[in-house]
């Protein structure tokens, strides 16, 4: 059976209330999606929310996964999408950022978030590529995702990948470059 | 530069070339390539440096918690707060009352008004989505868009937030600043359309094609249902200007639910 035909099972059953196969789709995905979220989003809470409602929607929609990717890239695209919806409501209804909120009873979290931690002018030279660039740039040079993969995820063909990819770099260099010269 | 020498400086910075010569030679003699090397090289540096990022124990049980919680307590049926179909039982009952009336008033029922008799036919006939593009195009018969109710019902369509929504959207298509995680632009659009014309065929819209999709998170910022998703189509090849229609299909059904005309 193939990796998309073992999703497309794995995801029947979840529908079914199988708590099993549930659990089972999350290790698999969770900690991509978040790293893609949190890279995106470039804030931890934010991520949280955006990687909850990717699985939410993932799993409402699973009736939609046709098998014809596995469900990670589909899962991943889900992501994106939900990462560009936040976006654009943050710039429609700009907030003051929140503190992080961090459980106080894990302890863990705090050392989540440092080890987890950019340099402060790489997380502004990123949040200062438009959307589009910003999800090439997560899926390809930070998640590592293959060209092909990634142009899979986001739904373009490989060559819009590819000029994204290049074009986000080349805004990625200047950015970091322009806050050197400051 | 053209794009072989783009896809060698990219290689170049990559580190995955067997034989950097060209590439080299490239950027010794171009101070264009140079350029563009140094900022591919400088992001991949930069990028090289950002950790991997996981979830805590803690943070994973809430997630699971939280999700699981919100799948089992959906309810089987979802109810749109303001469902289109509704909405056209409707729109049918205002025609029938108004062609009803025009033909009780005026004495050409039969043999003049032929533009409503025809769109009443066309109603009948035709599923709901083609009567939204044919009504539109009849002579002295406004659109018959989910706005153009009765009267009675005209200041609550004029609130309507799912004809706020489309209209909002046709504008942004029409004056092409349409954005979404998969909207087309440029070399792009011929992708996005042929990934989706097979819904459109069955939304009865062969002659359009898809620009690209509306989340349901976008849907549920207007307070409709965040399961929404819809598809964004225009007429194929054509320059998006003021009067372009633009069409919504439901994603989930292929159904046409509105053309903003």
């Amino acid at each position: 059976m193939t990796t998309a035909a073992k999703d497309a099972v794995l995801l029947a059953r979840v529908a079914e209330g199988d708590h099993e196969a549930f659990t089972e789709v999350m290790k698999v995905h969770e900690d991509r999606v978040f790293s893609v979220c949190l890279r995106i989003m470039g804030d931890r809470e934010k991520a949280l929310d955006a990687t909850q409602e990717t699985f939410l929607t993932a799993f409402r929609k699973a009736h939609q996964f046709e098998g014809k990717s596995t469900f990670g890239t589909w899962v991943y695209r889900i992501a994106v999408n939900t990462c560009y919806d936040q976006l654009r409501k943050q710039k429609r209804h700009p907030s003051e950022p929140m503190p992080e909120h961090l459980d106080p009873a894990d302890h863990s979290a705090h050392e989540a978030v440092e080890a987890a931690a950019i340099r402060p002018e790489l997380q502004a030279a990123l949040a200062s590529l438009p959307p589009e660039f910003r999800s090439a740039i997560v899926l390809s040079d930070i998640e590592g995702m293959s060209l092909p993969d990634a142009a899979q995820t986001l739904g373009v063909p490989v060559g819009t990948m590819k000029s994204r990819v290049f074009r986000g770099r080349r805004l990625l260099a200047q950015h970091l470059g322009n806050q050197n010269a400051i | 530069m053209r794009k072989h020498e783009i896809e060698l400086i990219i290689a170049l910075a990559e580190g995955s070339l067997e034989d950097e010569t060209e590439a080299r030679a490239l950027i010794e003699s171009s101070e264009k390539a140079r350029s563009e090397y140094v900022a591919q090289k400088t992001a991949l540096d930069a990028l090289a440096s950002v950790p991997p990022a996981e979830l805590t124990d803690i943070e994973k049980a809430a997630l699971h918690r939280d999700i699981w919680t919100a799948l089992s307590a959906r309810p089987a049926v979802t109810q749109k707060a303001t469902p289109w179909h509704s909405r056209w039982s409707y729109v049918a009952a205002g025609l029938f009352v108004v062609v009803g009336l025009v033909a009780v008033l005026s004495t050409d029922a039969f043999s003049g008004d032929d533009g409503a008799v025809e769109s009443l036919g066309s109603s009948q006939d035709s599923p709901a989505g083609t009567t939204l593009a044919s009504a539109g195009a009849d002579e002295g018969v406004e659109a018959p868009s989910i706005a153009v109710e009765s009267a009675a019902d005209s200041e609550a369509a004029a609130a309507d937030p799912l004809l706020d929504f489309f209209r909002e959207h046709a504008s942004q298509v029409r004056s092409g600043q349409f954005s979404s995680a998969f909207s087309a632009t440029g070399n792009d659009r011929g992708s996005i359309a042929s990934q989706n014309s097979a819904c459109l065929s069955r939304a009865d819209l062969d002659d359009y094609e898809a620009l690209g999709e509306i989340t349901f998170d976008e849907a549920g910022s207007y307070g409709l249902n965040p399961d929404s998703l819809y598809l964004v189509a225009v007429p194929t090849d054509v320059s998006l200007d003021e009067s372009t229609p633009v069409a919504f299909v439901e994603l989930l059904t292929c159904a046409l639910v509105h053309i903003e005309e």
